[in-house]
């Protein structure tokens, strides 16, 4: 799966070089968010409140038309909310009073009102695959090891075109993996041995 | 725990914002006026607990019922058809 930031090779528009005496004005507010990411970094002897990864990952996690539709600092913006809010800097409710009104985007999997085909109820039997995750989260969770909230967040921040492909224990095993690596109870490095081992 | 702001029959506004991480407002009713039916009691804010924290002190939690017309704007059905969603207290303030 490739994720949309990395666009390497990808066939694209023309680059215009930048004039020698023209060079790009940064705005006041863009200079202060790259100010305030410096900070927030800990680059400059401050305290270090997230890592500039951490950072990008908040960038590259933007739903693909989120990613294509922002300037870049304001791409920085709501990835500088969204670690702070992770590292608990700000709590959500403080970002949502602040920004109230001024920048309202759904979430891809908030459906709620959306024109939607008729639901077809049927019965239908899980794989032993999907009956395995299951227990796998419930076990993570009476262990206090998971909440239900961080999959679900896991699961939210799923890019669209991922979430909209993906059958529903195949978004719980993709949230498993991210919520335990957040956890750092296996490393990226793990998974990616293991799901090599398995092709 | 914090304590409730509100008490049933109170109109209230749902905060039109979209804070990062794992909310439990839906997108659709933020914004809309309704008015409070029940207390449902308090519970760690999942939106912390989403972000591996201990979402305390627990926030109280209301059933806010809404009418359908003043939700959807091609509504055709009564005009007294009511929604109920179960809505955090720090995404309410008085209306």
């Amino acid at each position: 799966m490739k994720s949309h930031h990395d666009m390497g090779g990808q066939p694209g528009g023309r680059v215009e070089p930048q004039k020698e005496n023209d060079p790009h004005d940064y705005a006041g507010w863009e200079r202060r968010i790259d100010a305030m990411a410096v900070l927030l970094w800990g680059l400059k002897g401050t305290k270090k409140y997230f890592t500039v990864d951490e950072h990008r990952k908040a960038i590259e996690s933007l739903p693909p038309e989120a990613y294509d539709s922002m300037a870049y600092y304001e791409k920085w913006i709501v990835a500088l909310a969204q670690c702070t809010v992770q590292r608990g800097v700000v709590t959500s409710a403080e970002v949502a009073q602040k920004m109230r009104d001024v920048m309202f985007m759904r979430q891809h999997h908030d459906l709620g009102g959306r024109p939607a085909g008729k639901v077809e109820p049927t019965e239908h039997d899980y794989a032993d695959w999907e009956r395995r995750v299951d227990a796998l989260a419930v076990l993570l969770g009476s262990q206090k090891v998971l909440s239900v909230d961080e999959r679900r967040r896991a699961i939210e921040s799923l890019p669209p075109e991922a979430y909209d492909a993906m059958s529903y224990y195949e978004r719980w095993t993709m949230a498993l993996a991210q919520t335990l690596i957040q956890r750092g109870i296996i490393t990226t490095e793990e998974l990616a041995k293991k799901m090599h081992e398995r092709g | 725990m914090n304590e409730a702001r509100f008490k049933p029959g109170e109109r209230v506004r749902v905060m039109k914002a979209y804070p990062p991480g794992h909310i439990r407002t839906p997108h659709y009713i933020r914004g809309c006026v309704g008015e409070v039916e029940r207390i449902c009691g308090a519970f760690p804010n999942p939106e912390e607990l989403a972000q591996m924290r201990d979402g305390l002190p627990a926030q109280p939690l209301y059933r806010v019922r809404f009418l359908q017309k003043n939700i959807w704007p091609d509504y055709a059905g009564s005009a007294s058809d009511v929604l109920e969603v179960e809505i955090y207290q720090h995404w309410l303030e008085p209306a």
